[in-house]
């Protein structure tokens, strides 16, 4: 599992690819704290190449809601694939977190009025 | 038809769990999401019994064994480790875990909602986690 970042005028996205696990969640945990660390306000998750994740994955995901909340950082997933998405979705996940469909919405949610 | 893996407490091998579980599933005519969820349940498993039950101790084995009944999957994963209190044992709330900022938590959690049956027993210092899926 690889996470790229790439910035583009006010936001960053974290493209994740691979397969997302007990054992590579570390070093997603890392980019997110990395970013954040550089007072990134607008987080956009690509997930179009990630094809698997595991409890580990969207524990990290779930463990920022809280600060993000406080400091209004806004984190976004796009892209996910159905099975993905399925795995945040047996859980609620995908009520906690925002997960749309596409880079415009994502975006778009970004910059919105409200979160 | 009955399938045996072993592997050993270190979560670089969950990859090569799920490479033998998603080849036997295939094999065997299991498909998505069948198959996508049920490779997630044992690597679920896996990895707690790797973290937390045996403190990711490379010399310590998990091994799997793969039943395939006409319509029913059956999925044994035993270890030595340190047993779980799964008669206890009860899942927080999503909120709970937000608020403490938890990472874990989330796995048993998911194994009881993909699988139809879940069941843990130790004895005599080995412990059994038996998932099943009814295969349709």
């Amino acid at each position: 599992m690889e996470v790229y970042q790439s910035k583009e005028e006010d936001y960053i996205t974290l493209t994740i690819d691979g397969e997302l696990d007990a054992s590579s969640c570390i070093d997603l945990d890392a980019s997110i704290q990395q970013v954040v660390s550089e007072n990134e306000k607008r987080i956009l998750v690509d997930c179009k190449h990630l094809s698997y994740i595991s409890s580990a994955g969207l524990g990290v995901f779930m463990s920022y809601l809280q600060e993000f909340g406080q400091n209004d950082v806004r984190m976004i997933l796009f892209n996910l694939n159905p099975q993905v998405k399925e795995v945040f979705r047996i859980l609620g996940l995908d009520n906690l977190l925002k997960i749309v469909a596409t880079k415009e919405e994502a975006k778009a949610l970004a910059n919105a009025v409200a979160f | 038809m009955l399938l045996h893996f072993k592997t050993y407490c270190d979560t670089v091998n969950l990859q090569s769990v799920r490479d033998f579980l998603r080849k036997s599933l295939s094999d065997n005519g299991v498909k998505d999401p069948d198959a996508y969820m049920t490779v997630l349940a044992v690597d679920e498993i896996c990895s707690n019994l790797m973290i937390h039950a045996n403190a990711c101790n490379e010399e310590m084995e998990i091994n799997l064994d793969l039943l395939f009944l006409s319509n029913q999957l059956r999925i044994t994963i035993t270890d030595f480790g340190i047993s779980f209190n799964y008669d206890n044992h009860m899942d927080n709330s999503l909120q709970t875990m937000v608020d403490h900022k938890r990472k874990g938590g989330l796995g048993l959690m998911l194994v009881k909602r993909i699988m139809d049956e879940v069941s843990y027993q130790t004895e005599s210092g080995k412990n059994s986690w038996v998932l099943c899926k009814n295969i349709a």
